[in-house]
């Protein structure tokens, strides 16, 4: 545990680990919101192929009808933003919770296990996407390394 | 959208983030601020981006 602090200390230049923590899940974070917005992009496209409006009318019940298999396949997509955005929230807020605890407080397995696990999240939603047919950039390495660092299961 | 709009996203998002990274990693920023920053970041995840598309369609909104 001790080689690995020295390891993200050194890692982390001259910002504190936190800062180096929560830097890593605000770039997650970001990322995940790219990923949403390219599901919210192919959804309607792919509304929009499947049933356009010139042969499913708005307000239809035909159109209606014709939307209920796409909302099933999408439902996966949705699912694993969600479940992304919970971990990255966990993991901000066992930062928040390390930052009140401050110097001496064994929080640090926590937090790596907490980015760990938003980190397995985010490539869970990778994998969900890539079988929708959607391409979403992957992580950045400083995210990655971060979980790494301290040592995350 | 191709490979290359996915990147062109992604570097803008990140190049929006870096002026505040680059203070964050100079010390200018407290652990407050930063987890903040992070914390405003998760939490504008959109939480149901498939379901608001196929809505948006359904009622022929743009």
């Amino acid at each position: 545990m001790i080689r690995a602090l020295a390891l993200v200390v050194l890692l982390s230049g001259c910002g504190s680990v936190i800062q180096t923590h929560a830097r890593a899940a605000a770039i997650a974070s970001v990322t995940t919101a790219t990923a949403a917005e390219l599901v919210s992009d192919s959804a309607r496209l792919d509304a929009q192929m499947t049933c356009p409006h010139d042969r499913y009318p708005v307000g239809s019940a035909a159109l209606r009808e014709c939307l209920d298999p796409l909302r099933e396949r999408w439902a996966p997509a949705d699912a694993a933003v969600v479940s992304t955005r919970a971990a990255l929230g966990i993991w901000v807020e066992s930062l928040e919770l390390a930052r009140i605890a401050g110097d001496g407080a064994d929080l640090w397995r926590p937090l790596a296990t907490a980015a760990a696990r938003a980190i397995r999240a985010y490539q869970a939603l990778v994998a969900v996407l890539q079988a929708l047919g959607v391409d979403v950039p992957l992580l950045p390495a400083v995210v990655v390394s971060a979980a790494d660092a301290l040592g995350g299961e | 959208m191709g490979t290359e709009a996915v990147v062109m996203m992604l570097l803008k998002a990140i190049s929006e983030l870096v002026p505040g990274l680059l203070k964050a990693m100079t010390g200018t920023y407290s652990d407050e601020q930063a987890i903040e920053r992070a914390r405003a970041a998760y939490r504008a995840i959109p939480t149901s981006p498939a379901a608001s598309a196929i809505d948006a369609h359904e009622k022929g909104e743009p």
